[in-house]
């Protein structure tokens, strides 16, 4: 960057220079309003629907309750999915799974989530998130972009614009895909959910796969090794260089620069996918499955690279939670693949001094309705469920051990504290130091926020 | 439900003039004559109007600064804001100078304050008298006056004059003109996406030597708007703003055909097509007097937008999102308007109610909007076929076949009458007995016990079991058990239509009270399309469906059968396509039916689904025991359903021929020379034996012919409402068709409701392109300028709204589009014009005093220098290696791309992509198979839009992503090797094959130096493959294209190392 950066400066001065150079590269000034808590965002993101009754919400009047219909003093009428809308009975099933208590602070957790208990003081549980879609794309494209309809950025690339990049050869904005273990009949995943919507496309996530190239396109064709790449790529820069000072367009100088950041991401990338210099300790920490590529538990071990290096954001989809029949089968398959590795994280990052500042996110697009889908059934299952639903946070900014917003005795409608996806991306931003209202890109004639016009902080599960 | 946001909130902007300014003092900031649109409304539009603008809703102290009539009455405060004149006696100017945070306005809250150089314009605004003026882009543009300048050798058309009077007042001089074969280079790939060729970069050096500069230019520009690869780039371009793409988007993201207006769009340039037309067919083609096809094709513009068809949705929600998503796609490219931001209230900025936004919806939202499926995917109606000529040839060839054959048994019938007597006096008591039912068409017995289902009346309906064959003793001769997977297929069996009268019967023994199909030949991908017979809880029902339920009926007996006994089922229909003319008889007793669903059945029945026995095409299998199905091309009367029931069928025949011939009525007559046509009669049987292969030949075609998305009215009018809040749900006052409010009283042309009748899109796209619009012309030569100086004379080009960017130079602007007109919406005469603009010739480089005194090229006071878009990036390497196959249109195609990434993200992991064999993998990249979740990734690392909404103007970045891209895609080593194979072919010394590498890459000869570098990484490379055995090989293998073994690999390899190192210089992949 630098032979840009010299030709423009006397020219434009440093804040246009910001500007300038914003949409190139991976190295960007960040834009935060205040001191953030997080430098660095972990998204645990639960594609399909966990359900909060059988996870995170207790509800033991259900024991009572199972096999009756919800009442219409419950469901208020409001509008289902044409899944289940066709029903003439809406029979209540008490989960199959009981809870424990787990921490200092006595959250009550599912059985299934045993590890995730042990860093029960670490998290915030949010019992009271709502949702307005009731279908998969909307709701995953709502809360990944504030907006139900295609076209807005992802929150990843907001983060990106925002926060700038720290890692000299990787993106700030990772995206990594794992696919359930409960049953393959996973939903779909969008491009838009990590896209960069109407932000320049250097804010858009980048996959880190798990096999083929870990990066698209990041290894050289076979027959070029790492020394005849160097050869060729000075002389690039050469011929480049010469163009340079024919023509004097400082985009010249910036693909050198780019050429220089790719061939380093070509050996950074391997190194750091490359597990086998972990020890054995690690293994333990994370469970077996992480020595597995593509798995949950990998890509937990991953993100703890990836955040050592740098990188800002980091994405995790994990599929697989759709469950409208089975869920008492595959629930628990679901539970193992994420439980360990995900509560390792955390422990890894906390013993690494990196979790006060690193925030932490698990959720799904939704919950799951109390009443069965297609009624009363052994392998039951249950619909998407947007009136109520659980997240956790945890790390950088985020009050530990607490549980806020509570639900009725169905785990139907909210009671107390109700906290909209919005309000959730608005604590987030906060968390790391941006203000959601002044964090805006014009775009035809607005100025978008990831917020639209809504959202709070919720200041009751940040740390003081 | 999305809102906009319309945010009071903004991040102050960084621009780059103020930054310029900042250095100067204060007052030198502030110009001495203060212009309203240029200086003051912006800042009213950023910072006061979102409270004190044209929202009633919004409005604070009840005072508006929109208008002057309203911002010089007193507000709430009974104060005056604004007195022209007197600032000092403006209450506006009090409250945004004071240093009472309670008071100052903006407030502290709006985090949005303004500068001191802003209060400072608009003191001397109010000091100069405080007018106001119509936002420029809301006024017809008039022809403004040529300026005078100067420099008077330099301009070689109107637009330079513009250019440079601008330079001159700034002090600047234009640029030299760039090297003629760098004009060539940039032009060639602005118009047509493609480098020039070694061949028309010779016959452009031939055409220097012998005529004038200016008049090889103009050779050359026409020669360029002549070609289809013109015609490609300029569709390529609006591929992004009509949200093109090869699949519906959202969840499911099924494939969707769309390709057939993709072509047309190519076609229109290709043909030339006035803008205007090009507009309004897209528009309203379907509603042109006597519409052709290609005209309805065309409006597949509006149909382009994403579709959902995820389980579980609400679809009238959906139709509202669709509507919407034309309404921003329309207002966006044609008017630059944002529209879609007066959907949940009015428009905080421009001139927009929430009534406009909804009466302009009203214009696009009357179209079913309902989700079908068709042979390779789905999509919502209506649709329409759209044959290839090679294809409407053969179905021309097939109608005509089909009417000879049946004049010839036509024929054959009139002169049959001596033969039906002779072989009526042959016939035996044995024939007779053998005999069956006169309009017998298909007769199962089912009595096979090795999978295959024959039919007794024609062979060409032969059918097979599927599943389990167990052969019982069944109630004629044996039957076949049905236990849930088996059923029968045939392909040619029970082809009836709507208007035909057909039959069917069959002995059945039911063992469950599920719904159980007996016959059927259904689509139930294709809103159930066609007929069947089925238990339903021991009842029989018959279904009859073009499109269910809406054009289609269905009955039901009142009573049950009882399980696990034979009875005899008989449905007869009469033609009519009406519920009243279905019987159902069982055990040959009429039965007394309801009508549940009673709608005409106004379409085909025909689907190319199969005959089943046993169960629809995918669901509700039987169970039971199935017998002797019989389908008769007559509606059987109650005495036949009663002699089939009772086993009497067989003597039909025998009961007809017992009648003394002259007892006969007509249509015993009829019914006897019937039997003798169809089952006796070998010339008869021949001909009809032809005739029965016709509906398979025009159904393997028909498949074949590409189904396309299309706008089309509904008879009835569908209604539109005010939507409180843009949520679908919440309906406000009914509304009517019409443009925005502002346009009426701007514009004579406008439509309104004349007679009672609503104006119609037709209407619509008349108004658009009256010659007085005040923003279609502009709009239009606005873009192309963008697409040859790589930024709009407007830089938002999608904007021309009052928060968008100004004009750099509104004359030339205006005079673009008034010529634009004139020419009768000539769109290559303004591209023309502008490519041969010595404007648009200047040098790319750039000066260090231009890059500090005009560093974003605003004046245009040099060439504009940037790299190719993600299609051009790739078309150069496949074009400069020979690689790129030139065909114009047809299906998207698969080139390379790594495995595993559709699988990644599709429900179920179930769409695979498959890259193609041959063509496919060099075509031009917008031919490219575009999935919407997860579009070609090396296209959107290159910054293409994701093709989900309408996108006008693409972001430029240059990372490290791209340099992977450039180095390591399988696209760009193949290409350099093919290259280089060329080279090394075509010369023999290494200056002279690095010459020609240069000439076709770049356009230019090498400096030696040059040459010395490429050779330096060649002879690194040719060390290294020299010295590691098989690497070469490994290298040249990469791509499908083979190697050519006339080149030593090691030599080969090492010349296509260093020959990817010049295709992968900026100066390769930028336009100079």
């Amino acid at each position: 960057m630098l032979a840009r950066r010299s030709i423009l400066k006397s020219a434009v001065g440093t804040a246009a220079l910001a500007s300038l150079l914003q949409r190139d590269g991976f190295a960007s000034t960040g834009l935060t309003h205040f001191a953030p808590k997080a430098k660095r965002v972990v998204y645990l993101f639960q594609s399909g629907g966990p359900s909060h009754l059988e996870l995170f919400d207790e509800k033991p009047e259900l024991k009572k309750l199972h096999g009756t219909e919800l009442p219409d003093s419950i469901r208020q009428g409001q509008r289902l999915t044409g899944m289940t809308s066709g029903q003439s009975s809406f029979p209540v099933i008490a989960p199959k799974f009981g809870f424990q208590t787990f921490g200092d602070c006595g959250m009550r957790l599912s059985e299934l989530l045993p590890h995730t208990g042990k860093v029960a003081d670490e998290i915030c549980l949010i019992r009271s998130m709502h949702t307005e879609a009731i279908n998969h794309d909307p709701a995953i494209t709502l809360i990944q972009t504030g907006s139900q309809q295609p076209g807005r950025p992802s929150l990843g690339a907001w983060a990106s614009y925002g926060l700038g990049s720290e890692a000299e050869d990787l993106p700030a904005f990772l995206v990594l895909i794992s696919h359930g273990s409960g049953r393959d009949a996973n939903q779909g995943l969008l491009e838009r959910l990590w896209g960069s919507g109407f932000l320049p496309s250097s804010h858009q996530g980048v996959k880190l796969r798990s096999s083929g190239d870990p990066v698209l396109y990041l290894t050289d064709p076979p027959g070029i090794t790492r020394d005849l790449r160097r050869h060729m790529l000075d002389g690039m820069a050469q011929l480049n260089r010469r163009q340079l000072q024919t023509s004097g367009d400082p985009e010249i100088a910036t693909r050198i620069t780019q050429y220089e950041m790719a061939y380093r991401m070509q050996a950074s990338v391997p190194d750091l996918i490359d597990l086998a210099k972990e020890p054995e300790s690690t293994f333990q920490m994370y469970g077996e499955e992480a020595k597995k590529p593509g798995t949950f538990a990998s890509n937990c071990l991953l993100t703890r690279r990836l955040l050592e290096k740098g990188v800002r954001f980091v994405q995790l989809f994990h599929r697989g939670w759709d469950q409208h029949g089975g869920l008492p089968t595959n629930i628990p398959k679901q539970c193992h693949d994420v439980d360990q590795p995900q509560a390792a994280l955390i422990q890894d990052l906390k013993q690494r001094g990196m979790l006060e500042d690193t925030l932490i996110i698990w959720g799904g697009e939704f919950g799951r309705t109390v009443y069965g889908q297609g009624g009363l059934q052994a392998d039951y299952g249950r619909d998407h469920h947007g009136r109520c639903f659980s997240m956790w946070m945890a790390g950088g900014g985020i009050k530990g051990g607490t549980v806020y917003g509570q639900t009725d005795d169905y785990g139907y409608n909210i009671l107390q504290n109700p906290m909209h996806i919005h309000d959730l991306n608005a604590t987030i931003l906060h968390c790391i130091g941006m203000d959601h209202e002044r964090l805006t890109f014009r775009y035809q004639g607005r100025d978008y926020r990831l917020t639209d016009i809504h959202g709070n902080v919720v200041q009751d599960l940040l740390a003081s | 439900m999305s809102h906009c946001i319309c945010s009071r909130f903004v991040r102050p902007a960084l621009s780059i003039v103020l930054i310029v300014i900042a250095s100067k003092g204060l007052d030198a900031q502030v110009p001495d004559r203060i212009s309203f649109n240029e200086h003051v409304r912006p800042i009213l539009s950023n910072h006061c109007w979102s409270c004190h603008g044209r929202d009633d809703h919004g409005r604070q102290g009840n005072l508006r600064l929109d208008r002057r009539d309203a911002a010089l009455l007193p507000g709430e405060s009974g104060k005056v804001a604004i007195v022209p004149g007197k600032p000092d006696a403006s209450h506006l100017v009090e409250r945004i100078l004071t240093h009472d945070a309670d008071q100052l306005m903006p407030p502290d809250s709006a985090k949005r304050p303004l500068t001191d150089v802003q209060k400072q314009i608009l003191q001397r605004w109010i000091e100069q008298g405080a007018e106001f003026s119509e936002h420029w882009a809301f006024v017809s543009p008039v022809r403004p006056e040529v300026p005078a300048v100067k420099t008077s050798d330099w301009a070689t058309s109107p637009i330079d004059h513009f250019i440079l009077h601008k330079l001159e007042a700034a002090g600047m001089k234009p640029s030299p003109q760039a090297s003629p074969m760098i004009w060539l280079r940039r032009v060639t790939l602005d118009l047509t996406g493609l480098p020039p060729t070694l061949d028309e970069q010779t016959e452009f050096q031939t055409l220097l030597k012998t005529v004038p500069l200016a008049e090889a230019k103009s050779t050359t520009v026409d020669r360029l708007l002549g070609s289809s690869a013109y015609a490609e780039k300029m569709a390529m371009h609006w591929l992004d703003v009509a949200r093109y793409a090869d699949t519906n988007g959202y969840n499911n993201d099924e494939v969707r055909t769309m390709w057939p207006w993709r072509d047309w769009v190519i076609r229109s340039f290709a043909e030339g097509m006035p803008y205007d037309q090009f507009i309004t067919e897209q528009l309203a083609g379907d509603l042109l007097p006597n519409a052709t096809l290609s005209q309805k094709v065309a409006t597949g513009f509006n149909r382009n937008h994403v579709l959902t068809t995820e389980g579980g949705i609400i679809e009238e929600e959906y139709h509202v999102e669709y509507v919407a998503d034309r309404i921003h796609t329309t207002s966006t490219v044609f008017l630059a308007l944002s529209l879609q931001c007066a959907r949940c209230h009015d428009h905080k900025y421009d001139p927009f109610s929430q009534r406009d936004y909804y009466q302009m919806a009203a214009f696009f939202n009357n179209v079913p909007d309902r989700i079908v499926s068709y042979s390779q995917g789905r999509m919502a109606e209506p649709l329409l076929k759209v044959p290839t000529a090679e294809q409407q040839a053969e179905l021309d060839r097939l109608n005509s076949r089909q009417s000879e054959l049946e004049n010839a048994i036509q024929e054959r019938r009139r002169m049959a009458d001596a033969d039906i007597a002779q072989w009526e006096a042959s016939l035996t008591e044995e024939d007779l007995q053998k005999s069956g039912v006169p309009g017998l068409a298909h007769h199962f017995t089912l009595d096979e016990t090795d999978g295959s289902a024959l039919e007794r009346v024609d062979a060409t309906a032969n059918g097979k079991v599927n599943g389990p064959v167990t052969s019982v003793p069944g109630r004629v001769g044996a039957a076949l058990k049905f236990d849930g997977q088996t059923y029968v297929e045939s392909d040619n069996a029970g082809r009836f239509e709507s208007d035909q009268a057909f039959s069917s019967s069959a002995w059945i023994q039911l063992t469950t009270s599920e719904a159980s199909t007996i016959l059927s030949r259904m689509d139930e991908g294709n809103a159930h399309r066609g007929y069947d017979v089925i238990m339903e809880g021991g009842k029989v029902a018959a279904h009859f469906v073009h499109h269910w339920p809406d054009k289609a009926f269905k009955v039901i007996t009142d009573q049950t059968i009882s399980q696990n006994e034979w009875h005899h089922i008989a449905v007869t229909y009469d033609g009519s396509r009406k519920a009243d003319g279905v019987r159902v008889y069982v055990d040959g007793q009429l039965q007394k039916l309801t009508i549940t669903t009673n709608n005409t059945l106004d379409g085909t029945l025909a689907t190319e689904k199969q005959f089943h026995i046993g169960r629809r095409n995918s669901s509700a299998p039987f169970r039971g025991l199935i017998d002797d199905v019989q389908l008769f091309r007559s509606a059987l009367s109650e005495d036949e359903v009663r002699k089939l029931a009772s086993g009497e069928s067989e003597g039909s025949l025998k009961a007809l021929a017992s009648i003394p011939r002259a007892d006969r009525t007509d249509v015993q007559k009829q019914q006897i020379a019937d039997y003798y046509l169809n089952f006796v009669d070998q010339k008869t049987r021949d001909l009809r034996k032809d005739l029965a292969e016709i509906p398979k030949k025009r159904s393997d075609i028909e498949v074949s012919i590409p189904v396309t998305m299309v706008m089309q009215e509904q008879p009835e009018r569908r209604a539109s409402y005010i939507l409180r809040r843009g949520q679908y749900d919440q309906r406000g006052d009914q509304v009517t068709a019409s443009i925005p409010a502002v346009f009426r009283e701007l514009s004579s042309t406008a439509p309104d409701a004349t007679n009672g009748q609503q104006p119609t899109r037709l209407d619509f796209a008349q108004w658009l392109t009256s010659p007085k619009h005040p923003l279609t012309a502009r709009v239009a030569v606005n873009r192309w300028w963008e697409m040859l100086f790589g930024m709009g004379i407007v830089e938002t080009s999608e904007d021309f709204g009052v928060q968008g960017a100004l004009p750099s130079h509104p004359e030339l602007l205006d005079w673009l589009a008034c010529e634009l007109v004139e020419s009768g919406w000539d769109t290559r005469k303004i591209l023309r014009e502008i490519v041969l603009s010595a404007t648009y010739g200047q040098s790319s480089h750039i000066s260090p005093e231009q890059l500090e005194l005009d560093p974003r090229n605003r004046l245009l006071g040099r060439g504009a220098r940037y790299r190719l878009s993600a299609e051009t990036v790739r078309d150069a390497a496949l074009a400069v290696s020979g690689l790129l196959k030139q065909k114009v249109g047809g299906p998207s195609v698969k080139p390379y791309q790594p495995e595993g990434l559709w699988e990644d993200v599709s429900v179920e992991r179930r769409d695979k992509y498959v890259p193609d064999d041959g063509d496919g993998l060099y075509r031009r990249s917008m031919y490219t198979f575009w999935k919407r979740t997860c579009p070609p990734p090396t296209m959107a690392t290159f910054d293409a839009p994701d093709r989900e909404t309408c996108v006008v103007r693409r972001a430029r970045t240059n990372t490290p992503l791209q340099a992977l891209i450039l180095m390591n895609d399988p696209t760009y080593i193949e290409a350099s090797r093919k290259l280089t194979e060329h080279v090394l072919l075509a010369e023999k010394d290494d200056a002279a094959r690095w010459a020609r590498a240069f000439r076709i890459v770049v356009a230019r000869e090498p400096e030696a130096d040059e040459i010395a570098a490429l050779q330096s990484v060649k002879a690194a490379a040719n060390d290294h493959f020299q010295k590691t055995p098989g690497a070469a090989t490994e290298l040249l293998k990469v791509g499908r294209a083979p190697a050519d073994a006339s080149i030593p690999a090691e030599e080969l390899a090492s010349w296509s190392a260093a020959m990817s190192v010049l295709m992968n210089l900026d100066e390769a992949i930028s336009r100079e």
